[in-house]
This record gives structure tokens, sequence and C-alpha cells, in this order.
């Protein structure tokens, strides 16, 4: 059997508690979104074709019926993916997107499906982001010399006047204090172009040296390091025109 | 081991845990900081529980310290702008979030005249 459907939370945790070096998909779904109906065959073959690979686990769940799963996951939106390893997410992804879902499961398990096409998931969002072409676009295959990766950090948090390093995305945020920065720029209807931190290891732990800061949302205002999301608020609080006031410094 | 000394402002230095029981991480970081900083007010609210099933720190071997709330109002952040405030509250506990698991840290810095305002 290839997909799993879960039924209880006891089978869940029998199934992801199991083997700690396997590879275990996981599909958030609902009977009545759209996209899920798609992305449910699309599961299913994937599933299907590595049917004879061990190594990985396919499970589907019912985010309505399964709430409590759902919850511990903070799955906000259907259809949801989540890679874990040995109890470790290694990535997660929104969306009805299956390009990105085979990128991400080739990038983690030991053997690789063939894709249509390369994909470089790009978010532009509407009049607050500033679409980032190249920001999480190619994997870096060899090990970046230190100086690159400097290079690459300083060419980043340029990118953009204001760039937000952020958990996730401005449409699909992984973190509590990401989503309220995001909140705040969009209050202030701040033009912004971000970076997903979790998408690329590299650029999390370089960033974390390279700003001398070992937290993320990271706000970056022409390619000054402003702080982290406490730092944001009181500024905003202090000055309600902050943000144009950094842009013009 | 000296217990902290009174700061420089007329009334003892208020330190404020968060339960009659914190945890040892908790206490490290009150002691780190009462000792470098000699703030006249610490608060410090330990708010791991909210977070603990979230996917970021899931799997994660410290869930009961691993995210805070601080409130430190002390004059050693006179003449610092912000990021500076919190990058020296993040170099003394450097150890705290390399090594023992601590995933975040919310922090008001405030100096004695600014809180007077």
């Amino acid at each position: 059997m290839a997909v799993i459907e879960i039924q209880s939370e006891a089978q869940f945790s029998e199934l992801t508690k199991s083997d700690a070096s396997k590879l275990i998909a996981l599909y958030f779904h609902t009977p009545w979104a759209g996209p899920c109906k798609t992305m449910n065959s699309v599961f299913k073959t994937l599933a299907d074709s590595k049917a004879n690979d061990p190594s990985i686990l396919f499970l589907s769940i019912n985010a309505d019926d399964l709430s409590e799963i759902s919850e511990l996951f903070e799955v906000s939106a259907v259809p949801y993916f989540i890679l874990i390893r040995n109890s470790t997410i290694l990535k997660e992804l929104s969306g009805a997107d299956p390009k990105e879902f085979i990128n991400a499961l080739n990038q983690f398990s030991n053997s690789p499906t063939a894709v249509n096409g390369g994909s470089a998931p790009v978010e532009s969002n509407g009049s607050s982001a500033a679409p980032i072409a190249s920001a999480n676009g190619t994997t870096v295959q060899e090990p970046e010399s230190e100086e690159a990766l400097e290079e690459r950090l300083k060419k980043l948090t340029s990118a953009a006047p204001i760039m937000l390093f952020m958990k996730g995305s401005p449409s699909s945020p992984q973190c509590g204090f990401s989503r309220q920065m995001v909140a705040i720029l969009r209050e202030h209807q701040v033009r912004f172009g971000f970076f997903d931190i979790l998408k690329d290891d590299t650029v999390r732990q370089g960033l974390k040296k390279y700003s001398d800061w070992p937290t993320f949302p990271q706000l970056y205002i022409n390619g000054e390091f402003q702080g982290g999301l406490d730092i944001i608020k009181e500024s905003i609080e202090e000055d309600d025109q902050f943000f144009e006031a950094a842009l013009a410094a | 081991m000296s217990t902290a000394a009174p700061t420089s402002s007329s009334s003892a230095a208020t330190i404020i845990n968060s339960s009659d029981t914190p945890g040892p991480i908790e206490e490290t970081i009150v002691e780190k900081l009462v000792q470098n900083l000699k703030p006249s007010y610490l608060k410090i609210a330990n708010d791991s529980q909210k977070h603990a099933h979230h996917a970021g720190i899931r799997g994660a071997t410290n869930v009961t310290e691993s995210h805070f709330r601080i409130e430190v109002v002390s004059n050693a952040f006179e003449g610092k702008n912000m990021p500076t405030r919190h990058r020296l509250i993040y170099g003394l506990l450097d150890d705290e979030l390399k090594n023992k698991g601590v995933h975040a840290l919310q922090m008001k810095t405030k100096t004695e005249s600014e809180i007077k305002k």
C-alpha cells in the first residue's frame, strides 16, 4: 500500500515513531477544498511510484477529522505537505504545486524522481511584496566558500529597499513572530521583498553570523540590519513614520 | 558566588520570575542579566508552553524553557540603540541560545530615564 490514510492519532503516532531513518511525507487535505482533489491524485501517484522504496512513508491526513494533528503542525491551509525524518521537520509546503513537492521529496529522499523542468518557487504578493526572482531559486550544489556566501548575503540583504528574512512566506508564514512582522509591514503599506530562510539553511545560518543576530525574523532597510520583531514594534511605537524615515536615510 | 548588589537607584532591584519555581535555564538567565546589567527592574516570563507544539520546535529536547519574554530596565543601555541593546543580551545568553535550546527571546529594554517619560 503506497498511501496510508491516517484513521486516528494513535495510528499516526505509531507510524511516525516507528523508524527514525524513514523519510515521512505528510499530506494534509480536506474533502471540501478544490485544490486538494488534484493533489490527492498527485500524492497517490507519487506514492505509488515509490511503493518499492521502503525508506519513504506517505501518510495522508484529513485535516478536519484529525484536527489535533493539524493543530500540532500548525496547518493553516490545505493542501499542506510536511517532510519529516527522525522527528525533525525538513520542509513544509503550502499549496497545490506538484513540482515543488516533488523537488522537496527529491532533495531529501535517496531515490530522486524525475521532474518536468525545473521549478523555482517565487512568491509575489500583490502590492506589498516585491517578487525576488533569484532569492529562493537555485539550490547551491557545492559547498559555498565563506567569501562567496558573504557576497550572496550582501546581495540578498540589498535585494529590495526593505528586505524581510522570515520563516515561511508572507502568504504562509511559518512562525508567529514572522507573521506579526508581515502584518506590521502591510499595515504601514510598505513594499518589501522577502526571503524564506526555511528553504535555505545556508542562508539561515550564514545570516545569523552576518547580522550578528541569532533569531528570525530579521528586517533590513537599504542593506542595513534593523532588528527583529521587538525592535521594529518599538520603533513604530516611537515613530509612526519609522519605515519612511529609514528608507530616506 | 555573591548575590546581586542593589543598583545605584534609590530602591533595590525588582526581579520578577515567571513563577515560584523557575527552571534552571531561567535562573541562569536572571543571574547573568543581573550580574552584568545591574538592572533596577527585571521581569522574565516563560512562554514555552505556547510554542511547545509549534512546527519549529517539535522534536526539540528543550520545550519547557525555550521561549522567554524579558523586560529589563538598566542604565547599562544608556546611549545604545535597540539592536545594540538586544545584541548585548544575546551575547550574555549566547550559551543558552546556542547550546541549551533557548529558541526565542522577546525583549523590552529601557533605561531608567526612559521609563520615567
